[in-house]
């Protein structure tokens, strides 16, 4: 388990950028972004990640694993919820296919963790 | 950064100028790094202030010292271990033959042999070598960030950690 809740700081430093550096790649104006993501006092937009996922070639688990773990967590617990609320629900054929995505998806999100246990 | 993550260690290295630190998370993978230059006046107060900050933002499973029992830094070394235990971290007081030991593979290793042994096993540190020091010149300031990791890695080795150095 990450013991840090984002990895960014360590992936900058790592490569010796410095925060202004990291704030034009990221297209940010002023560098106190950068501070402020690494301290998590503030959330990363989708096009920020993905340009830190592409610029340092990391996973975004990697990158923000407490913010990924929350949103995962989240996920499948309506996932959960969606499930139990549509096997109440008449057995027509959506749902039979809304149902069918959804165990896709909880087989997605836990294949990962097998992966390691390997 | 694919490998299981380990304990967060903060080695904290205060010295004449200031402190220099470094954060590991398992022997091999260095989180953070820094130095930080410090007045002599309240030079206490402000060391203790900026590792609680570091403190805050590591939330670190133990602190490793440097354990020096006299002269002008043994005050600090105290109040730094008090503060530390304060926000009950596990404290490790590394002495500088403890250092030697670990390094002892180097023969008779000298500190700047140790430098150049902990730029190997932990290459991003490799830019901040300094170069060899002229007996007329004072210590580079970078030298503090060496004694930091080789006081983290001999944490490491002390604990079981499969390490070489």
């Amino acid at each position: 388990m990450a013991k840090l809740r984002n990895y960014l700081r360590v992936y900058r430093r790592r490569w010796y950028l410095t925060q202004g550096e990291l704030a034009f790649l990221l297209d940010y104006e002023a560098e106190s972004f950068i501070s402020r993501l690494e301290r998590d006092e503030r959330a990363i937009t989708l096009a920020a990640a993905s340009a830190c996922h592409a610029l340092f070639g990391a996973e975004l688990q990697e990158l923000f694993p407490a913010l990924m773990e929350g949103l995962e967590e989240g996920l499948v617990a309506r996932m959960q919820e969606l499930n139990a609320r549509l096997l109440q629900s008449e057995p027509t054929q959506k749902t039979a296919s809304k149902l069918e995505m959804l165990q896709e998806a909880m087989a997605r999100l836990s294949a990962p963790a097998e992966k390691q246990e390997v | 950064m694919s490998r299981p993550h380990g304990a967060l260690i903060l080695a904290f290295y205060p010295h004449a100028r200031g402190f220099s630190y470094v954060v590991f998370e398992g022997p091999l993978s260095l989180v953070d790094w820094g130095m930080s230059d410090v007045p002599a006046k309240r030079k206490t107060a402000t060391c203790v202030r900026r590792l609680s900050f570091l403190l805050d933002q590591y939330r670190p499973d133990a602190v490793v010292i440097r354990q020096i029992r006299e002269g002008r830094l043994a005050k600090l070394s105290e109040a730094i271990t008090e503060f530390v235990e304060s926000r009950r971290i596990v404290v490790a007081a590394v002495s500088r033959e403890k250092i030697r030991e670990v390094f002892a593979h180097l023969g008779s290793p000298t500190r700047y042999a140790i430098v150049q042994a902990v730029a190997k096993q932990i290459p991003v540190l490799a830019p901040y070598v300094p170069p060899v020091r002229k007996i007329w010149y004072g210590e580079d300031r970078r030298m503090g960030l060496f004694d930091a990791a080789a006081m983290a890695l001999t944490f490491y080795q002390g604990n079981g950690a499969a390490v070489r150095v």
